[in-house]
């Protein structure tokens, strides 16, 4: 299975450097008088030729070690759907703290989230309320309380403060 | 000695306190790593005095290191990677009914080699920087490569693998504004990555979220077992072993030191290196609950702290993912890591080298309570731990800038990290090439333009040549002597 993955970074890192090649084209030349000296696309260019050649390396070794084993290529055999929507729980969390806190304020909408993520976790509604709230109280109490940084104070919270 | 009593005021000792309050929690709590607990103590550091920020971090790393060994003992799941070796023999002594002993003699040699280790950073940190000053731009990209080359050959995973982690990390560190003429790289009209990819919150996803998914990937064994824990430590009988087995501790110190200073390694290689070194002695002991197996890897893993420090400071260039973080918070404070820190913050080195001292003693007391919490530390659900891990990584990512941006960032570098976990692919190489990719293409143009666009200087110049070969030997030496033992087993037959 390893194999197939080795060929798609392989793939994946030809890919990678052919963009940086094309969309470092982009960038000016650095000329100082007469001279054109290593400009901004002179280093990432430099870094894409190495990752060109590893990736093709990965291509031809992972390549010819499941032609010898004549493997199907499969990616996605051992998906599980349930895992995948838990990832997916978890990474959306970083899109949605914006609205929430902002709405809602630190303390609250911290413990909504982590209600959210608990039930993502298994552990059970009464637990994951009174474990939420304590969290997002200690995490306030550390960040805002001892360490002074701003943490988002919420329309909700400053609307019913007027 | 001034420099001991300038650091014991409040607003350093209670920050430090709290470091490693955390770090106790953090490394005693299976499946949370060190360089975790580092990366979600940042933020909190941001608006503090360096020196304060500083203390936080040196006692999160060696209390995290020291209180995975504790789980180790009980549980038989290393607390951190670095506690891994010390769980052979410590869950031996367990099951012979002596982990009160294992513990002890875990907490005392962690704290002994710690000190070894700060010792011999505070011994050769300053005349190595004073070495390092005569460095030009050649000498410092074959550093920098250097550095990356050998996390790539000492990570798990393979060197390829590692290689391409470390050329995915430059690639990344290329990202923003160009220093020489302010053009803006790879940031495809996003203002927020104008300035590169922020460091801290790609740390936090990479090291905070990418556990927690690899946590979520493991379904339903992410419940840890009950345990009784008697935590009465055996000072006396401690000691006693100790003093038995003392050129075994200075040993595995130095040995756990050396590796530490070595880019990219860490206290997890030194730990298994200093075991496997008591293994070819006393074969026939280690491995059946030797107090030898216990106090070879932790006088080594802690020592290695120190000597990841040495490359950090005197040269910039980070020992590993730990060091990196720091080096990385250092350039946040403004500070600049490397051989002029030792003349542009001399006192600040100072007090940093007098903070690793009291961090030692501190682990004493820290670690017994440690001990003493951990039966009710093991008894919280995981969801729980890990859903305060994403709240933790959430809210340090959006507090250094007040980005929700950055929230965004650090979830796609956990996604990332995740991945490359799941590919083999090691994270270490790709953490250091972010801090020094800025430094390795300033040297590598600068050095450049300087010749006219001639690559001759890198490689004609004494240091630079010794640099060249090294890291060349480095990376073909393991290949080249599998060629020759191939080479020799064929013709045996």
């Amino acid at each position: 299975m390893m194999e197939v993955w080795d060929l798609a970074l392989g793939i994946l890192c030809v890919l990678l450097s052919a963009f940086v090649f094309y969309y470092s084209g982009t960038f000016p030349k650095f000329i100082s008088g007469d001279k054109e000296l290593p400009g901004p696309s002179f280093f990432p260019r430099f870094v894409a030729i190495f990752i060109l050649g590893f990736g093709l390396f990965l291509i031809v070794n992972s390549g010819l070690s499941l032609i010898k084993k004549r493997e199907k290529i499969r990616f996605l055999d051992n998906l599980d759907k349930k895992m995948l929507l838990k990832f997916i729980a978890v990474l959306s969390t970083g899109f949605v703290v914006e609205p929430v806190l902002s709405l809602l304020g630190a303390v609250p909408g911290l413990t909504a989230i982590s209600v959210f993520l608990m039930r993502v976790f298994r552990v059970k509604w009464i637990q994951s309320l009174i474990y939420s709230l304590a969290l997002a109280v200690f995490i306030y109490w550390i960040f805002r309380g001892v360490f002074k940084l701003p943490l988002p104070e919420g329309k909700l919270i400053l609307l019913f403060r007027g | 000695m001034s420099y001991f009593f300038e650091i014991l005021s409040p607003d350093v000792i209670f920050p430090l306190f709290l470091a490693m309050t955390f770090g106790i929690f953090v490394g005693a709590m299976p499946g949370l790593t060190a360089t975790m607990a580092v990366a979600l103590i940042i933020p909190l550091t941001y608006y503090m005095k360096p020196i304060a920020g500083l203390a936080m971090v040196i006692g999160v790393s060696f209390t995290a290191i020291f209180a995975g060994d504790i789980p180790a003992t009980f549980l038989r799941i290393p607390g951190t990677p670095a506690s891994g070796a010390a769980t052979l023999d410590g869950f031996e002594m367990c099951k012979k009914g002596k982990a009160q002993l294992a513990l002890t003699l875990d907490l005392f040699c962690s704290a002994i080699g710690g000190i070894i280790g700060v010792l011999i950073l505070i011994m050769i940190a300053p005349p190595l920087a004073k070495a390092a000053l005569s460095f030009t731009n050649f000498e410092y990209f074959w550093l920098g490569i250097f550095g990356l080359s050998m996390a790539a050959v000492l990570s798990r995973g393979n060197t390829v693998k590692g290689l391409l982690s470390a050329l995915f990390g430059l690639l990344i560190s290329t990202i923003g504004i160009d220093v020489s003429t302010g053009y803006p790289r790879f940031t495809f009209g996003i203002m927020d990555l104008m300035d590169g990819v922020s460091f801290i919150p790609a740390m936090i996803g990479l090291f905070g979220i990418s556990e927690v998914l690899k946590k979520l990937s493991l379904g339903e064994k992410m419940e840890l077992p009950s345990v009784k824990v008697d935590t009465r430590l055996k000072v006396w009988e401690a000691l006693r072993t100790m003093f038995k087995y003392k050129f075994i501790i200075l040993r595995s110190a130095l040995i756990g030191t050396f590796i530490g200073a070595l880019p990219g390694s860490g206290a997890d290689i030194a730990a298994w290196v200093s075991y496997g070194v008591e293994k070819n002695m006393a074969r026939d002991e280690i491995g059946t609950g030797s107090p030898r197996g216990v106090i070879a890897p932790t006088s080594a893993n802690n020592a290695a702290i120190g000597g990841s420090w040495i490359p950090a400071l005197s040269l910039g260039l980070p020992g590993d993912s730990i060091t990196a973080i720091v080096l990385g918070a250092m350039l946040m404070y403004g500070l600049k890591p490397g051989p002029l820190i030792f003349t542009e913050s001399k006192e600040l080195v100072y007090q940093l080298f007098a903070v690793a001292v009291l961090v030692q003693i501190l682990l004493l007391p820290a670690g017994w309570i440690g001990i003493r919490v951990f039966s009710y530390l093991v008894s919280l659900r995981m969801g729980v731990v890990m859903a305060a891990v994403v709240l933790f990584s959430i809210i340090g990512s959006y507090a250094l800038r007040n980005s929700y941006f950055d929230v965004g960032l650090m979830m796609f570098f956990g996604l990332l990290g995740y991945a490359m976990e799941r590919i083999n692919m090691p994270i270490a190489p790709m953490v250091l090439a972010l801090i020094l990719g800025r430094m390795i293409e300033d040297n590598l143009r600068v050095g450049l333009i300087k010749t006219d666009g001639s690559y001759l200087p890198f490689f004609t110049r004494p240091i630079s040549l010794a640099l060249f070969i090294f890291i060349v030997l480095s990376l073909a030496g393991p290949y080249i002597f599998s060629f020759v033992r191939e080479l020799k087993k064929k013709a045996s037959d």
